[in-house]
């Protein structure tokens, strides 16, 4: 099966802030989004910035994709994970004292977690704690056993660094065929490479 | 495939002893102020060795005896996946190396052949492991994959269960009444994964067949579980259709079975929405009241101990479930074990962050 390109998003730098006002745009259903939001009391700005990434490849087919929320999977990748949330859990151990907010977002799965549980997603769902360059491939691999087998409709591919403190993203959001254009090597070129290196739209052809 | 536990390392005795309803939890000092002292070590490696080396050690070790065990000489050309929560990665001093230097160490220290496959799904991480292996057998990716979790007991680990207030301050009770939160552990599991093309090459009968795998994500919470059990249920769901079975072919099921209250209500509700209530199969157990909850290694310990069952034809009690919660509306194990005549179990685990995932075993004819 070919895998169709949907959207196409990055981010860098975010907070719960750029997240929100994002994940809004276009709406249509506002209280089941706030309340998803709400069950993220917080998250580290690696899982902010991977969230809002998202929320900018979803923009242009959001009302489709959303309509089969069950079926949208995710697969972060990251090598470095919520850097600051793991930080202040460590610290914290150290002084013997922890956080029961900051503890859920040192789980370095919740960059993948929060996405799913900001746009109400129960499609498969993981962390693959790699590399771009390395996790790509794999996520490929994945999300095309994923929409074959239609377990998901679409799958947000989306990755993160952060190793020097500013956290960046890139995601792709695939599809099956008839669903967008077709993927291309040059997409997943830029999803392999490096997020924080010119983390704008633009940098993509 | 091979495990490490709390209460051992051999598959045999291991076995027997969960059968005997032992558990691996004893009080471990400690400096600083936890709900519960209680915790389930294992007896390897040495306690007073820094978190990342345990989790190097038990990790190396237990691929090393999968391999003997599937009459492997070592890794060769074989995919490694790998999962765990990363608990050694909180404990210390703050650490700059990628999540995957872990990985890439132990796939060093066994000689691979090609570069690891390291993931992190929280509790979820030991299943997920064994879930991408499927995938990369099934796109032709791989012709053998060794998989598995691992992970180790820290102090901010515990603190953070603490805190949280995920900590039984009892005893680890899943599916009773008096369940009142969960106590950690730790070690490691790992399975050998082949074609069955790989396995007739080399003249080898597979232990069991896996099936199917299905997962999901709860989008509820970050710690909190959907009540209602809508991304557990789908997990199951996405498994048995994927192993082409129904519910009704279930014999066996490991519960994830946390024994948090939340998690418990939420599990109970999968199971009666997939199996309804009051089936007669299949008969649920559980086995963190035994090992501690090892977190990202549980998923594959708990694979293990499913295969166990449907070969051994038996289930191992519960531990410490005395007066069932009435919510679970399947059979479990209590007191004894069950004798069973099953030829599929399903495991399933939730992990925070919303993770689900279900795997379907088959006993080899």
């Amino acid at each position: 099966m070919t895998f169709t390109l949907v959207g196409r998003g990055d981010a860098q730098a975010c907070k719960r802030a750029d997240f929100d006002a994002v994940a809004r745009i276009g709406g249509g259903d506002r209280t089941l989004a706030e309340a998803a939001l709400a069950a993220i009391r917080y998250a580290d700005p690696a899982s902010f910035t991977t969230a809002t990434a998202v929320a900018r490849a979803l923009a242009a087919r959001r009302e489709t994709v959303l309509a089969v929320r069950d079926r949208v999977g995710v697969i972060a990748i990251s090598a470095d994970g919520p850097v600051e949330a793991m930080a202040a859990m460590t610290q914290a151990g150290r002084e013997g004292t922890s956080s029961p907010i900051r503890f859920p977002a040192s789980n370095a799965g919740a960059l993948a977690g929060v996405i799913s549980i900001g746009f109400t997603l129960r499609g498969p769902t993981l962390l693959l704690t790699l590399p771009p360059e390395r996790g790509v491939p794999v996520g490929l691999l994945l999300a095309r056993a994923f929409l074959s087998r239609g377990v998901a409709e679409f799958v947000f591919i989306a990755t993160c660094a952060a190793a020097g403190g500013v956290p960046a993203s890139r995601c792709l959001l695939l599809g099956r065929p008839g669903d967008g254009d077709p993927l291309a090597e040059l997409d997943v070129a830029w999803l392999a490479s490096d997020p924080g290196a010119a983390a704008t739209s633009s940098a993509r052809p | 495939m091979a495990w490490a536990t709390p209460l051992g390392d051999s598959l045999d005795g291991v076995w027997q002893r969960l059968l005997d309803a032992e558990t691996g939890l004893v009080a471990i000092p400690h400096k600083v102020r936890l709900k519960n002292s209680l915790g389930a070590p294992c007896a390897w490696p040495p306690a007073d060795q820094p978190a990342d080396s345990r989790m190097l050690d038990l990790g190396v070790a237990t691929v090393r005896r999968a391999l003997d065990d599937a009459r492997l000489p070592g890794l060769g050309a074989a995919e490694l996946v790998i999962g765990t929560s990363l608990g050694a990665f909180l404990e210390g001093e703050p650490q700059s190396a990628p999540l995957h230097r872990y990985a890439d160490l132990i796939a060093a220290a066994l000689g691979a052949q090609r570069q690891p496959i390291a993931l992190s799904t929280a509790c979820s991480s030991g299943s997920d492991a064994i879930l991408v292996a499927a995938e990369l057998l099934r796109a032709g990716a791989a012709e053998r994959v060794v998989c598995g979790g691992v992970d180790v007991l820290t102090t901010t680990k515990r603190l953070a269960h603490s805190s949280l207030g995920t900590m039984s301050t009892t005893t680890l009770r899943a599916f009773d009444v008096r369940h009142d939160g969960t106590l950690l552990g730790e070690g490691a599991g790992f399975i050998v994964l082949e074609t069955l093309d790989a396995a007739a090459a080399r003249a080898r009968t597979p232990l069991a067949l896996l099936r199917g795998v299905g997962s999901a994500n709860d989008a509820a919470g970050m710690t909190t579980p959907d009540a209602a059990g809508l991304g557990a249920r789908l997990a199951i769901e996405r498994s048995l259709a994927d192993a082409g079975i129904t519910p009704d072919d279930v014999g066996v099921f490991n519960a994830h079975g946390s024994a948090t209250p939340l998690n418990d209500a939420t599990e109970a509700a999968a199971l009666r929405a997939v199996f309804g209530a009051d089936a007669g199969t299949p008969i649920v157990f559980a086995t963190k009241g035994n090992f501690g909850h090892s977190l990202g290694a549980t998923g594959a310990i708990e694979a293990i101990a499913t295969l166990l069952a449907l070969r051994r034809g038996q289930v191992p009690p519960v531990y410490g479930l005395e007066r069932v919660d009435p919510a679970l509306r399947l059979p479990v194990a209590m007191g004894a074990p069950i004798a069973i005549c099953a030829r599929y179990g399903l495991s399933l685990t939730l992990g925070f962050g919303g993770f689900d995932t279900s795997l379907v075993f088959e006993v080899a004819p």
